[in-house]
Formats: structure tokens, C-alpha cells, sequence
């Protein structure tokens, strides 16, 4: 039985033992079922996938659910999440979520587990109009998500609300009991009218086991809000991720997504931004650096779909080994979308003959009255320069990681949060095998 | 210091060096002069340890060791430098920050201690100040937007910040206004001991009037084909390169 068929049965027989959730997404499951059976994964042959090969993933044993819940102590965690921060923290092990781990609220907002929204009333209403609303209609993968996920962060913060601290989400899964584990988490955001949220994602595998996590954020900027959203994708060799963000973005609102993608063996990132109004401010940005065989796959969507909209991504790469980057930034500008300003930028160096970069800027542009730029670069390091730090009596080590660091530098520009800044210093200069000294 | 004998390179199956020999005592001043693609700038990134020549013959010595095997740091931390022609530009990196790695990565490689952050700002101001240096200046990314004799200056600032015991000054002078000359030579000069040396390529007399020069050499077709005192750039700027073509000519 191949792993789809496994993952059908098992869910029509587990079902039952499910955690109760109400009508409305005890519906949208059944139909979510249905969808993927339909649809399955993506196969080779399907264009999004050219380069993001599924088939060897899906071949692995999988447990389709994960094993009893299992706990892990606080000093296995402390690596994951920023521990200097003052933050609320949603922590998930092996799917379940750790109340002891984590730290919520629900005083004039709620930062709390998606399970339970999802379960109790008074929640309903906020569900029934937000969740599962911005999946694709026919998409095999989230459709998965929708059908099996069990947990997640539910973040709702009501109109003109400031979070006072960021929100750090972790995902970690321990491999206890099962070599390979499927995962789904889940995530709802909704910001209200003016509120301001910032938040730190992390999934990470602890042990040695090879978990696929299929994840799905939903998140719903309303206008005027502010969203500084960082995914930190630094996990184990062995590890995989596939993510689906879905943003929607009303009036005047600000998103900025920075995606952090130094690890893990297949790493698919589909983010989506949907301007549902004017004057939208959506930044995406992405530092990719790969060593072994790592495979790093950016897709993203920029959907313009009212006047006045900008949009601004860069996108940069460093690939050593045998490792790939993949880069698929879409811009669609729709017909009313006059003065928009959208702009995409991907830039790449190969440190290595074996590592390969595959980009494709897609532009979709049905107004006339617009600004879309793109770029795409790639390209060794520059020995001239290398050649140059060097004989200044810089060592080559530092030399080579004090020019890709430069290279970098625009992407690590846009980090407010000043220990999250620090940290992914610190994971740059672990992946370069440099200790940076100070700030450069 | 220097010892070159019979130095020969080539790149791309190409003959550039072709037989040189030239030796620098501490406390002296060479000059090199010659005809637009002679080997000047090759010969200096050679010596620096720039690693796309291949060297076919002969020996390079400094010290008295053999650095032909040596990386470009490990030639910059035995005192070695080079200001280059054509200095690169490099985004994202400040001088100020660039000046500070150098020059506590030669310190450590000679085992002295780090310069602590007062001390090297200190240090970074009196030479600034001595080269005419905004301090602005020293913010800014590496040679990124610098006017041509910007980088000049910011290559002999670096140099006074390194302290070699060998320079070499790849026409350094060119690029530079007439007042820029003279700050930058002075400069230069103050460096200058008798436990150093300098080694300055140029096209141009000019230089070698504030930076008097012990000896001249002509550089032509990978060979030094002439030396001589400092009368003997006074005469290639009246005569040109033309006779000693010729004189080469006749010999081979
Ligand atoms: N990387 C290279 N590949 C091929 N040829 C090279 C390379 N580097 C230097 N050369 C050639 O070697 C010769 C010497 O060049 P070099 O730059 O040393 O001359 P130069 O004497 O410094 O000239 P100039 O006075 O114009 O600065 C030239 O013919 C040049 O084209
Ligand atoms: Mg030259």
C-alpha cells in the first residue's frame, strides 16, 4: 500500500478517536479527505514541482500518527527558542502541545493552542469566518493539513492591540517510537484592525529520526495592522519541512516574512500574500544557506489585487556541497491593481561545482499603469575581492565568510527583534565556521 | 628582504615573467617603471601570493625564506603589502571594520595581543588625520563609490595602519589630484624607516620627487631590462621608452 492509501485508511479508521471538534471543521475535514484522495501529492511531472522532487520522501515508512504523547524536558528545548527573550511561547511535541512547555494568554487577546478554538464555542463564530478560508480549493497537500492536523497556534489579537512581546512557536518532534513522522501543524492568525504582532516559527527534529512536517499557516492581516513574521528552518540533515503561509492582507496593512533556511534535507516554502485592498505594504525575504544536500525551495506568490499595493522581496542564496536552491517568485498584478510597486530580487552564489540554483521570476501583469522590477543574479564568489581581504592578512575562513556575510547583509537588515538578530548571527557564523567577532 | 632570482610565471599558458631579478635591501626605496603591460602589476600580485600564476622557474625569497608556497595572509603576516592598481569594491563591509579585522588577524598570527577597541581608534585617527581622511569616510563600505583617488588614499591609510616591512605601491600616484599627491607621499615618507622597505611601480616622475627612490628599474616584456639611480626616470620621462626597446632589440 503506498503511503497515500495508508494515510486514507488510517484516517477513516482514527477518526473516531480524534479530538471533537465542531461541525463546521468536522465538515471541512470530510471534504479535505476527499480533496487529497483526489489529488494525492504532487508527482514529478506537475510544473510547481519540477525541481522538488516528493518521491523519495514519500517512500519512507511513515507512522501516520504519531506515537502516545510524549514529553521532553526543558533543557532539550532551550536550544530551539530564544531563552534571553521575554516572549509567549506555543511549544508542540510530536504534534501534541505542551501546556508546561508554553506560555499563553487569553487576557484581551488570545495566543493559545488551535485545538482548542477549534473545539470550543465560543470560538465558533472566529472560525467559521477565518479558518480554512484562504487554502486553495484543490490542492492536494494543505488539504492533507486540514484533514489530519491536530495542533497548532491560535493567535487572535483584537483590533488596535499591541502584543507587548513576540510570540516564539516551536515544533519540535522527538522520533520516539517511530523513525519516520508525518506531521501537520497549524497555525490561525488574525490581527485586528491596527494591531501589531510580532512572531518566530521553528520547526525542529530532536534525535535522528526523519520527521515530514506538512505545515499551514493561515493569517489574516485586517487594516492598518502590522505582522513581522521570521521562520527560523535550521533543523537536522535529515529533516523535512513543507509550508504553506497564507496571508491576507486588508487596508494599509504591513507584513513583512523572513524565512531563515540554513538546514534540513527538503525544505518547501509556499508562501502566498494576497492584497485584498489598498495601500498594502507586503516584504518577503529569504537567506538560504546550504551545504550537503540540502534542497531549499522558495515559492512564492505576491498577489496584487488593489490599487496603490507595493511589494518588495529579496530572496538570497549561498549553496555549497551538492546542495539546491530553488527560487519561483510569482508577482500577479490583477486589473484594478493600478500604481502598484512591486519589486523581486534573487541573488545567488554557488561555492561549489556539484551545487545548483534553478530561479524563475513569473510576472503576471493585467494593469497598465504599474512598476514591477526584477533581477536575478548568480554567481561565484568574487576572488578579487577574496584575493584582496586576504592579502590584507585576513585568513581565508574569515575572508570567505566576511564577503558572503556581506552578501547577506540587505536580507539581515529587516530583523527588529535585537536577540532573534543576534541568534541568526550566530547560526551564520556556525554555518560559515566563523566566529564574528563584531557586529559587521 | 626581497630576493627575486630568475622569476618566471605564466597564466593561461601565457609567458608573463620571463627571467626576473631584483633584489630589496631594508632601507631601501626601488622603483619599477615600464611600458603598459609589461608585468609590473603581475609581478607585485606574485609577490603578494596571488594564486592563479603559475611559477615556472626561479626563486622568491623574503627574509631569506622561500614564500613561493605561502598564502596571501601568511606573506601579509610576515609584513608583506600591496596596494593595488585597481582596488576592489566591497559591499557590506566598512573600512573601519575591514582595518580592524586585518590588523588584529596579523597581530594574532605573530602572537601579539588583540588591539583592544580604544587603542585601535586612536590609532585609526592619527593615521586618518595624517592621510587627510574623513572620518566619514572610514564608515563606508570598502572602496564602494570611492572617487579613483579615494581608493588611493584608502589603500596607503590601510598600509599605515598595517605597518609592513615591504609596500608595494601599484601606481598609487595615479588617480590622485596634485594636492593628494603630496599628503599621500608625505604619508608614505613618515612610514619609511630604515627597517623597511618600498617598492613603488609608476609611470610618472612626479612620484619620485617626494618619494625618492634608491633605484630605478624598467620592466618591459616581463624582464628588468635596465637600472639605474633616480636620473634614469628623469630620462625615460624626456625620452620615453623608444631606446630601450631598441637597445633591447639589438641585444637579443
Ligand atoms: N589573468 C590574466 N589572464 C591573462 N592575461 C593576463 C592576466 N593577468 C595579466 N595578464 C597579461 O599579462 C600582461 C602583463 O599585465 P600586467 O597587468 O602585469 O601589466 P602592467 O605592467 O601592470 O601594465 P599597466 O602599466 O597597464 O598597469 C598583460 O599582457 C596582461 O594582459
Ligand atoms: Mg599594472
Amino acid at each position: 500500500m503506498d503511503l497515500k492509501d495508508r494515510i486514507i485508511s488510517s484516517y477513516i479508521a482514527q477518526r473516531e478517536t480524534q479530538i471533537p471538534v465542531n461541525r463546521y471543521v468536522h465538515q471541512l475535514r470530510c471534504m479535505a479527505i476527499d480533496v487529497f484522495e483526489k489529488r494525492g501529492f504532487p508527482m514529478p511531472n506537475d510544473e510547481e514541482w519540477k525541481y522538488t522532487h516528493l518521491m523519495p520522501l514519500l517512500k519512507r515508512d511513515y507512522t501516520i500518527f504519531a506515537p502516545q504523547k510524549t514529553s521532553v524536558e526543558r533543557k532539550d528545548i532551550q536550544p530551539y527558542l530564544l531563552d534571553d527573550l521575554d516572549s509567549f511561547r506555543l511549544v508542540f511535541v510530536d504534534g501534541v502541545y505542551s501546556s508546561w512547555l508554553s506560555e499563553t494568554t487569553h487576557q484581551d487577546k488570545d495566543i493559545c493552542v488551535l485545538s482548542h478554538a477549534l473545539s470550543l464555542k465560543k470560538y465558533g463564530s472566529v472560525i467559521e469566518n477565518y479558518y480554512s478560508k484562504l487554502i486553495p480549493n484543490q490542492e492536494g497537500l494543505s488539504a492533507l493539513n486540514t484533514a489530519f492536523s491536530q495542533d497548532g497556534a491560535y493567535i487572535y489579537i483584537p483590533e488596535g492591540t499591541l502584543v507587548e512581546k513576540p510570540v516564539q512557536i516551536l515544533y519540535l518532534s522527538t522520533g520516539r517510537g517511530a523513525d519516520h513522522t508525518l506531521l501537520h501543524p497549524r497555525n490561525l492568525m488574525i490581527l485586528g484592525k491596527g494591531a501589531h504582532l510580532q512572531i518566530i516559527e521553528r520547526h525542529h527534529a530532536l534525535g535522528n529520526h526523519s520527521p515530514l512536517s506538512n505545515s499551514v499557516t493561515e493569517i489574516y492581516a485586517n487594516a492598518y495592522s502590522h505582522l513581522e513574521y521570521f521562520k527560523i528552518q535550521n533543523d537536522i540533515p535529515q529533516a523535512s519541512l513543507i509550508d504553506h503561509t497564507f496571508v491576507s492582507q486588508d487596508h494599509g496593512s504591513q507584513c513583512s516574512i523572513g524565512t531563515f533556511s540554513f538546514g534540513g534535507e527538503l525544505v518547501r516554502n509556499n508562501l502566498h500574500v494576497y492584497q485584498r485592498d489598498q495601500e498594502v505594504h507586503s516584504h518577503l525575504n529569504g537567506l538560504s544557506i546550504l551545504q550537503g544536500e540540502s534542497l531549499v525551495d522558495h515559492h512564492t506568490l505576491m498577489e496584487h489585487a488593489h490599487p496603490n499595493g507595493q511589494s518588495h522581496e529579496i530572496y538570497k542564496g549561498i549553496f555549497d556541497d551538492k546542495s539546491i536552491g530553488v527560487f519561483n517568485g510569482k508577482i500577479t498584478v490583477r486589473k484594478q491593481a493600478q500604481k502598484t510597486n512591486a519589486f523581486q530580487q534573487s541573488n545567488n552564489v554557488l561555492l561549489s561545482h556539484e551545487a545548483t540554483i534553478n530561479t524563475k521570476p513569473q510576472l503576471e501583469i493585467f494593469a497598465d499603469d504599474v512598476r514591477c522590477s526584477h533581477g536575478c543574479t548568480v554567481g561565484q564568489l568574487n576572488q578579487q575581492a577574496l584575493f584582496y581581504l586576504r592579502s590584507r592578512g585576513i585568513p581565508e575562513k574569515q575572508a570567505r565568510a566576511q564577503l558572503l556575510f556581506a552578501f547577506s547583509r540587505e536580507v539581515l537588515e529587516h530583523i527588529p527583534i535585537p536577540q532573534l538578530k543576534n541568534h541568526i548571527h550566530e547560526l551564520i557564523g556556525k554555518k560559515l565556521n566563523v566566529h564574528f567577532e563584531f557586529a559587521l | 628582504m626581497l630576493n627575486i632570482t630568475n622569476l618566471h610565471a605564466r597564466i593561461e599558458g601565457k609567458d608573463i615573467l620571463r627571467g626576473i631579478n631584483l633584489e630589496i635591501k631594508s632601507g631601501e626605496i626601488h622603483a619599477i617603471m615600464g611600458p603598459n603591460g609589461s608585468g609590473k602589476s603581475t609581478l607585485s600580485s606574485i609577490i603578494s601570493g596571488k594564486e592563479e600564476y603559475e611559477l615556472t622557474q626561479g626563486s622568491l625569497l623574503f627574509e631569506g625564506e622561500d614564500i613561493s608556497g605561502l598564502s596571501p595572509e601568511e606573506r601579509a603576516h610576515l609584513g608583506i603589502f600591496l596596494s593595488f592598481q585597481y582596488p576592489v569594491e566591497i559591499p557590506g563591509v566598512s573600512v573601519t571594520n575591514f582595518i580592524r579585522t586585518a590588523v588584529n588577524a596579523s597581530r594574532k598570527a605573530r602572537n601579539l595581543e588583540e588591539m583592544s577597541a580604544a587603542q585601535m581608534l586612536k590609532k585609526i585617527r592619527e593615521k586618518s588625520a595624517l592621510l587627510g581622511i574623513d572620518k566619514n569616510f572610514l564608515s563606508r563600505s570598502l572602496n564602494e563609490g570611492f572617487s579613483g583617488g579615494e581608493k588611493k588614499r584608502n589603500e596607503v591609510f590601510q598600509m599605515s595602519m598595517l605597518e609592513p616591512k615591504l609596500a608595494i605601491l601599484d601606481e598609487t600616484d595615479s588617480g590622485l589630484d596634485i594636492d593628494a599627491l603630496r599628503i599621500v607621499s608625505e604619508g608614505v615618507n613618515t612610514l619609511k624607516s630604515s627597517h623597511n622597505a618600498i617598492l613603488i611601480i609608476t609611470h610618472y616622475q612626479r612620484l619620485l620627487k617626494y618619494i625618492i627612490p634608491d633605484y630605478v628599474h624598467v620592466l618591459y616584456q616581463g624582464k628588468i631590462v635596465k637600472s639605474g639611480d633616480r636620473e634614469l626616470a628623469l630620462e625615460l620621462e624626456k625620452k620615453g621608452y623608444d631606446w630601450i626597446k631598441k637597445e633591447v632589440k639589438k641585444f637579443q
